[in-house]
């Protein structure tokens, strides 16, 4: 379907469908927190029995999410000690030579054989990993580009595009030049592209570098003959940090994949870079974002892409790579490529981790107002959905059952985001504090507090849970840990429900309403340290 | 995968649409009886008491539960609620249960079976005068000022109003004027042909005593201030109301004429003019304004001649209080009492207040939301066989009244539920006051015997600890 994507070039009647839908998730997110609150004061009975439903549909949601958490973290836990590189030797094989391939993966590749399908062979196929760096210093960019060369998959297969925004400042611009030259000769080829700032029609915005730079790499693959369904990109941030086996993981699930050019492939997200360098708070949020991807994993049909993931690159080309004046370059890639094959297109997960950096300050303060401002940039994410509903209103070949169930997971994901930490942990009391006495005298008074204290009991089989499974992912992981941080960790999750309030429903809040009023937000990097490189 | 998770949704969610509703129903108190397989609704009694941790029986079966406690799944009717704690008085009540609702008793005190009491001041005295919402007490073994000590609550420590050099020594008083909340007061009284009116300010540890008698024209009918702004005092007069400050010694003779009530409050003078309207102004009378428009007072329910002491908690609710003892608000009911009103109380910022007369003790709820949809205040006569009701205090969070009924100490629960209910604590000299203070939770007052004693009716860990601000 042919679609402009972009607000800024609608006409406009179709700018004022779009400013039409930017109000809504602003406007339902407004209206549930204001109008409970005004409920608790002029309704409290009507006001507690809402409040005591929506306290058991939160612990059903809470528990639900939980069994595919566990069920998530499992398969990643299984799938960690899979050798990729051996089973991508195996795909294409007859049956009879899959002796010994477990059970699971047999079936995989034994359907591919079956319904005649010939995945291009591997030595065929070429990785680009894109990696865009504006204040990024060498300390946060090498682990990344080392763990590339360092990983199981043959990295002469890889081209690593560095793409540098032409205002970073000198030192930056030096260190990137310096791991160019260290690490060139590892890669088929590593460049660095500077992205100008001045291009008409671009925003601040990592989209427009990585499209810069990835427009520069199809020209050099085509220079190279290499064919762009042969590649697979992987847009990174610079602090990422790749599994050893994800390449040669995502190189699997796209060559057992028949869709493979409509498809994206999306990692498990950790940020543990620098997680006992940061502060409780900042250490939490991001975890239960890990946690979030894991129980979304298990979700493929509404799967959206987040964060780094990997893609065809043929794919990435037809669809007009990245939106160059969006903030949520991440989540917009797959929309636009879902508008743009008609539905027709969706994210596969894989089970393989990528690591990042928790976003940080010089100080506390500094750090609460840098994570503040990222969690916002990540709700800014809301700005897909006007475009998606516009796209949905166009286009007819998008199945009304597609339009319903990503209009309604959005409207979701975006208003829950902003509302419900504010139901849990405020309006859940409000109710009886402004009780009058017509209130006092009801037998629904006495008995709400105590069926929420049940419930809310409930849940703390879901914070157990979470707690063994963030224990369990961090045992796994290579970062060092001593006892006093595991159990310091165990403290970080009992702030959590003030932690998700301040640093991820007040920013939601904040990007909806911004959204609503027609107000931009500025993409600025988040600041991240580590101690140590 | 795909599969597990709809057959996990669809799970959750029958098994939400199946609990839903019935804790819904649970709460509203609807219960499924298997004996007469039928769906009863019930309601609930709430018990919490002070101390905690008493027994509670319903009838005449001990509930496993000690208060606080709720019972619930009561089918409705009567119920004969009883709570005991070894070392208390025991307490009962009969509760009228009804289906969804609660029937709460937030704050049941209970008494100590021996309520002795605790001399304060050695001695014998011949009466206590108080200062509410000061910490601040007057005893005098006299009517002589040498013999009257200061005494400070939060301190229990007495000093002497006036030194071994006062010329004051021997000055006789006959009654006292304050406001609550300030730390002021004025003596009346000397010789027979000197009668005198004397300002004593407690700013420190010495009260300082001024004698104001020059400033008065005569005798005035009362004299009043507002705590906020103690110096500057009001003496009225049956046909004018004069300022004095006197800090200045300045008198400003029929400041005030032509009303038919004021009062002085939040730093503002309010007044009844005599065609029934009402004004304010700060007391510097910079700016006059109407007040009271469009909710005036019915004209019918004015008497002409009577003069009315205004309160205004808000600017739009203001009680009259007359000097017939009727007892007026500008809300319905608008004549909330005929005649006979002695004197009035507020507590919670003014949402709540009580009146009394010499046989029963009203108490106004204007939080009630029901009744304030209509503009009215919620009343309740929470003690009806008082036999000369002279003072009372408001206890424990409002919900307990200490009065002084014919030289009886009685504690009477303000339930809005339950039936009257009151407790003798203990007996007092005749014709003397007492004092209750919510900061202490003591009752002060003289015994029989003219001995200063004090009564702990209030455990020390349920206080409050606010004695600047201390509401009586």
């Amino acid at each position: 379907m042919q679609f402009v994507y972009s607000r800024h070039q609608l006409d406009p009647k179709e700018r004022r469908i779009e400013r039409f839908f930017e109000t809504l998730p602003g406007a339902l997110s407004w209206s549930i927190i204001v109008g409970m609150t005004v409920l608790s004061v002029t309704n409290h009975l009507l006001a507690s029995a809402i409040m005591v439903a929506f306290v058991l549909f939160w612990v059903f949601r809470l528990l639900y999410m939980n069994i595919f958490l566990v069920i998530s973290y499992m398969r990643l836990h299984i799938e960690k000690g899979t050798d990729w590189m051996g089973l991508i030797g195996k795909i294409g094989l007859p049956p009879e030579s899959l002796a010994g391939v477990d059970p699971f993966r047999r079936r995989q590749i034994e359907s591919l054989w079956r319904a005649d399908q010939h995945p291009p062979k591997p030595e065929d196929l070429y990785h680009l990993v894109i990696l865009p760096v504006v204040r990024e210093g060498r300390n946060i960019l090498e682990p990344g580009v080392k763990s590339l060369v360092d990983g199981a998959y043959p990295s002469q297969q890889v081209l690593v595009v560095i793409a540098l925004e032409a205002r970073a400042a000198a030192p930056v611009k030096q260190d990137v030049y310096a791991i160019q030259k260290h690490y060139a000769a590892s890669f088929l080829d590593f460049l660095v592209v500077e992205h100008p700032g001045d291009i008409p029609g671009e925003a601040m915005v990592k989209g427009a570098n990585a499209t810069w730079a990835a427009k520069h790499a199809a020209k050099y693959l085509q220079d190279k003959g290499i064919a762009e369904e042969r590649v697979i990109v992987s847009c990174f941030d610079a602090d990422t940090v790749a599994h050893k086996e994800y390449l040669g993981c995502l190189t699997y699930y796209f060559m057992i994949t028949p869709s493979r050019l409509r498809v994206s492939y999306q990692p498990i997200p950790v940020y543990y870079n620098n997680l006992w360098d940061v502060p409780s708070f900042a250490r939490i949020l991001d975890i239960g974002a890990s946690f979030f991807q894991l129980v979304e994993a298990t979700n493929t049909e509404k799967l959206v892409t987040f964060s780094s993931h990997s893609m065809s690159f043929k794919a990435l080309v037809e669809v007009g790579y990245w939106p160059v004046d969006m903030i949520s370059d991440d989540s917009a890639i797959f929309w636009k490529s879902f508008i743009h094959y008609d539905g027709d297109y969706k994210v596969v997960p894989i089970y393989t981790t990528v690591s990042m950096d928790i976003a940080s300050g010089r100080s506390f303060g500094n750090t609460f107002v840098n994570i503040y401002k990222q969690k916002r940039r990540w709700a800014w994410g809301v700005e897909n959905l006007p475009v998606v509903l516009r796209a949905f209103l166009r286009s007819k070949k998008i199945s009304v059952y597609k339009k319903l169930m990503f209009a309604s997971r959005l409207f979701d994901l975006f208003v829950s985001w902003a509302t419900w930490s504010y139901l849990l942990t405020v309006i859940t009391w409000l109710p009886m504090l402004f009780a009058g006495r017509e209130f006092s005298s009801t037998t629904m008074y006495y008995m709400a507090p105590r069926i929420k204290d049940v419930i809310f009991g409930l849940s703390l089989i879901g914070l157990v849970i979470c707690i063994a499974i963030s224990f369990a992912l961090l045992s796994t992981s290579t970062i060092r840990q001593r006892r006093s941080h595991m159990v310091l960790h165990v403290f970080d999750w009992l702030a959590i429900p003030f932690v998700v309030l301040l640093l991820s429903s007040v920013p939601a809040l904040d990007a909806q309403t911004r959204l609503m009023l027609g107000k931009d937000i500025q993409f600025r990097v988040t600041e991240k340290h580590r101690n140590k490189a | 995968m795909l599969i597990l998770r709809r057959i996990v949704f669809y799970t959750f969610l029958l098994l939400y649409l199946i609990l839903c509703p019935g804790l819904l129903l649970y709460a509203s108190g609807y219960i499924f009886d298997p004996l007469t397989r039928e769906v009863a609704r019930t309601g609930l009694i709430h018990l919490n008491s002070i101390p905690p941790g008493a027994n509670v029986y319903l009838e005449r079966s001990r509930f496993i539960q000690r208060t606080p406690a709720t019972l619930e799944k009561l089918y409705p009717g009567d119920y004969r609620v009883t709570i005991e704690l070894p070392g208390y008085r025991m307490w009962t009540q009969k509760v009228a249960v009804k289906p969804g609702k609660a029937t709460a008793f937030d704050k049941v005190l209970l008494l100590p079976r021996d309520l002795s009491s605790k001399e304060v001041l050695e001695g014998v005295y011949k009466q206590i005068y108080i200062l509410p919402g000061t910490d601040l007490l007057l005893a005098a073994r006299s009517t002589e000022l040498e013999s009257f000590q200061l005494y400070n609550i939060k301190d229990n420590k007495a000093v002497p109003l006036v030194g071994a050099g006062s010329s004051w020594r021997s000055f006789s008083v006959i009654s006292l004027f304050h406001e609550d909340e300030s730390r002021s007061f004025i003596l009346y009284g000397g010789g027979l042909w000197e009668r005198k009116y004397l300002l004593v300010n407690v700013k420190g540890d010495a009260p300082v005593i001024t004698d104001i008698t020059k400033l008065l024209a005569r005798d005035p009918l009362l004299i009043e201030w507002d705590p906020l702004e103690p110096d500057q005092i009001f003496a009225i007069y049956s046909d004018a109301i004069d300022r004095i400050n006197t800090a200045t010694a300045a008198v400003y003779p029929r400041d005030i004429e032509n009303v038919k009530g004021c009062g002085f409050q939040n730093n503002r003078v309010y007044l009844m003019t005599a065609d029934d309207h009402f004004i304010k102004y700060a007391h510097d009378k910079a700016r006059v304004e109407p007040f009271l428009l469009a909710e005036r007072f019915d004209p019918r329910i004015l008497s002409r001649k009577v003069f009315y002491r205004i309160f205004a908690p808000e600017d739009n609710r203001v009680f009259l209080l007359g000097e017939n003892g009727s007892l007026l608000s500008n809300h319905p009911p608008y004549g909330i009492i005929d005649k006979g009103v002695l004197g009035v109380k507020f507590n919670d910022h003014g949402r709540t207040f009580m009146s009394w007369t010499s046989s029963t003790i009203a108490v106004f709820d204007q939080g009630d939301e029901k009744k304030e949809a209509h503009g009215g205040n919620a009343i309740k006569t929470v003690f009806r066989t008082g036999q000369d009701i002279r003072q009372c205090f408001w206890a424990l969070d409002a919900s307990h009244i200490v009065c002084n009924d014919n030289d009886r100490i009685l504690l009477i629960e303000v339930e809005p539920q339950g039936e009257e209910h009151s407790e003798f604590i203990a007996a007092v000299k005749k014709g003397t006051s007492i004092f209750f203070s919510n900061a202490t939770g003591c009752v002060y007052f003289l015994d029989e015997g003219s001995r200063f004693q004090r009564i702990q009716l209030v455990p020390p860990e349920n206080l409050v600890q606010k004695f600047l601000n201390e509401r009586d």
